[in-house]
């Protein structure tokens, strides 16, 4: 077991002027499943690597423990990484692609067979053991790779979007078996993803990042309801939040083009007491957040606003339904019993107590 | 129309394939005539077929003799370009600078140098090192042809993902291990054809061998000269020999044609 360090860690590379990641600051504890998010191009990966080993840390430190790693040979840092595309070893079978770690390391036959066929049996491959790569479908080739970590036995596991080759049934079902494992190997998970769903389903704690930063760090949950700026919030949840700009006044938050509504009270005093009383800011509400129903638009009558709808998804439970307000695209999700033709205007309320309100420079929440 | 047009396709593929096997038909079938059968019909099947040029011709060559030395040139030579052009390539392509474009650049290019322009002061430099020898010819066929070997494999190289190198170092394989037990495995249809088209060529070389080799080592087209001199020419015995020589290719080719037909198609489809 063993506790990570990345302390203020930079990655420049060569003939770049900018910075590829920046200040990267994070604590990963005992057994935690971390996961890094965020948008293609935003240095998840470039961190993942430089945890492996795979490039070279710019500035800062690396900590497995309280040993520094930066200089540390990967093969020596006691990782095992599962590749985005796997990088199984066609000419080999499972058993010896499976093998390959201990076998470089000669550990002894007898016990390298035994470990095999442990992570064989766990993860259903027993009876692929004597196939090649080639024989076998993408989500045993996946769980060939997780195998292949896993007889391993290595501290820390870093996985690269590993289910982004499979279908969409298949990774539900990988996104269980790799949670199950964590579970039950105890180790130390760090999992990229540009997925926001297998961030929240997966991870004790998500590092969200963009253009090299992280933006936040926080349980699946603290992400979801109380995100640091409108990027965190625009990327946590799917569909994503709303936006609208809009101008605060008299209790109301106006956009002159269809919308005004009241925010909540506690909002309210927060945003007058910062001073955005009569002021531009950028209002966010979730698509969930938004109720089609006779009941809600009852419920809150000060928050009500009349949209067109563009485009409606049934989705079995729920249906999406894009609309417009004004200039402003956004989308609604409603119970499918409230199914609603494209052309239709209706009236829609908004659950203000869920609002996020965001500074309109800076973009960071400001309740 | 179209089933007149395929006909007519399979009817032209016929006659291409029976002038492809037509030199092939002479050279056995005249093996088996007398020099006077020879003479009195070169196209005709052998009226009677006499074994008896093979085993004159065997004697002749000093058969044993010149395959051994055939082989031996043939084999390192070819083992030497495999190992030294993959090896090269896979350090060019993986290592991507400035420096190591320039080194292919200057790989490809040396393609152009006609052989016969350099093989005069090349004899001379090794004569002086006293490498006129099977030895120095090895190295004269490794200078020579590695450059197309390291121009092929650069290319498959291209294809295998560099994260087959990266997630066998994590598992601690080092630079050697993952050259040896994994990129050279995944070449292998790359090297068979890389070693078809040297075996080809060394095995039928004759002008380098016969500017290099002394006797003692003359490989089987150089024996075969012995058949040619001035006032004769054995063509029924030349014959037997060169369908002697043909053997261990064909061999080679029904053995290795499962790579061959990959190597060539490989990487046309997804």
């Amino acid at each position: 077991m063993v506790e990570l360090n990345l302390e203020h860690v930079y990655k420049k590379y060569k003939g770049n002027k900018d910075y590829s990641v920046s200040d990267f600051d994070l604590h990963v504890d005992d057994g935690e499943f971390i996961v890094f998010v965020g948008p293609s191009g935003c240095g998840k990966s470039t961190t993942l690597r430089m945890i492996a080993g795979l490039e070279d840390i710019s500035k800062g430190d690396y900590k497995m423990g309280d040993r520094v790693m930066n200089n540390v040979a990967p093969k020596d840092r006691d990782i095992a990484m599962v590749f985005q595309n796997y990088a199984l070893y066609p000419h080999m079978t499972v058993f010896d692609n499976m093998a390959f770690g201990l076998n470089i390391r000669k550990n002894d036959k007898e016990d390298t067979k035994k470990r095999v066929e442990e992570a064989a049996r766990i993860l259903g491959l027993t009876d692929y053991l004597q196939r090649k790569p080639a024989a076998l479908s993408g989500g045993q080739r996946q769980r060939v790779a997780l195998g292949r970590a896993i007889v391993r036995d290595a501290e820390l596991f870093l996985l690269d979007e590993p289910l982004s080759n499979l279908d969409a049934k298949l990774r539900v079902q990988m996104r269980t078996e790799i949670a199950q494992l964590h579970q039950r190997l105890g180790r130390n998970f760090i999992y990229v993803t540009h997925d926001q769903i297998e961030a929240m389903t997966m991870a004790d704690r998500i590092v969200i990042m963009n253009k090299g930063r992280i933006q936040q760090v926080g349980t699946p949950a603290e992400l979801y309801n109380m995100p640091v700026n409108k990027f965190v919030a625009g990327f946590i949840g799917s569909p994503s939040t709303n936006f609208f700009d809009v101008r605060l006044e008299n209790g109301y938050i106006t956009n002159d083009d269809g919308l005004r509504v009241a925010v909540a009270e506690g909002q309210l005093k927060t945003l007058v007491e910062k001073g955005y009383d009569g002021r531009n800011l950028t209002f966010g509400i979730r698509p969930e957040d938004i109720h089609a129903e006779e009941i809600a638009l009852q419920t809150y009558p000060d928050a009500i606003i009349e949209a067109e709808v563009e485009v409606s998804e049934l989705l079995g439970a729920n249906s999406m339904l894009y609309s417009k307000l004004g200039k402003t695209d956004f989308i609604a999700e409603v119970n499918s019993r409230d199914y609603h033709e494209p052309g239709d205007r209706l009236k829609m309320a908004l659950e203000m107590t869920k609002a996020h309100y965001f500074d309109k420079d800076t973009e960071e929440t400001i309740i | 129309m179209k089933i007149k047009s395929k006909k007519m396709i399979g009817i032209l593929g016929l006659i291409i394939g029976i002038l492809w096997l037509f030199p092939f038909y002479m050279i056995v079938a005249n093996s088996f005539k007398t020099p006077k059968g020879i003479f009195a019909s070169v196209l005709a099947l052998p009226a009677p077929a006499t074994g008896e040029n093979y085993a004159n011709s065997f004697k002749a060559l000093n058969f044993i003799g010149s395959l051994t030395n055939s082989l031996i040139i043939t084999i390192c030579s070819v083992l030497l370009i495999i190992l030294c052009s993959s090896m090269a390539a896979y350090a060019l392509q993986r290592n991507k600078s400035k420096l190591s474009s320039g080194l292919l650049l200057l790989f490809i290019s040396a393609m152009l140098i006609p052989f016969q322009s350099v093989m005069i002061p090349m004899t001379a430099n090794f004569g002086s090192a006293h490498m006129l020898n099977m030895y120095g010819l090895m190295f004269m066929y490794l200078g020579f042809n590695c450059s197309l070997s390291i121009f092929l494999y650069q290319g498959t190289l291209s294809s295998i993902p560099i994260a087959m190198d990266e997630a066998a170092e994590m598992e601690g394989a080092s630079r050697w291990q993952i050259y040896y037990k994994i990129i050279l495995p995944m070449l292998s249809p790359m090297t068979v054809t890389v070693a078809i088209l040297n075996i080809i060529a060394i095995w039928n070389d004759y002008l380098l061998p016969s500017l290099v080799l002394p006797q003692i080592q003359y490989t089987i087209p150089l024996q075969m000269f012995n058949f040619f001199g001035e006032y004769t020419k054995q063509w029924h015995l030349a014959l037997a020999g060169i369908t002697l020589s043909i053997i261990p290719v064909i061999i080679f080719y029904l053995f290795a044609q499962k790579w061959i037909i990959k190597g060539v198609t490989d990487g046309a489809v997804k």
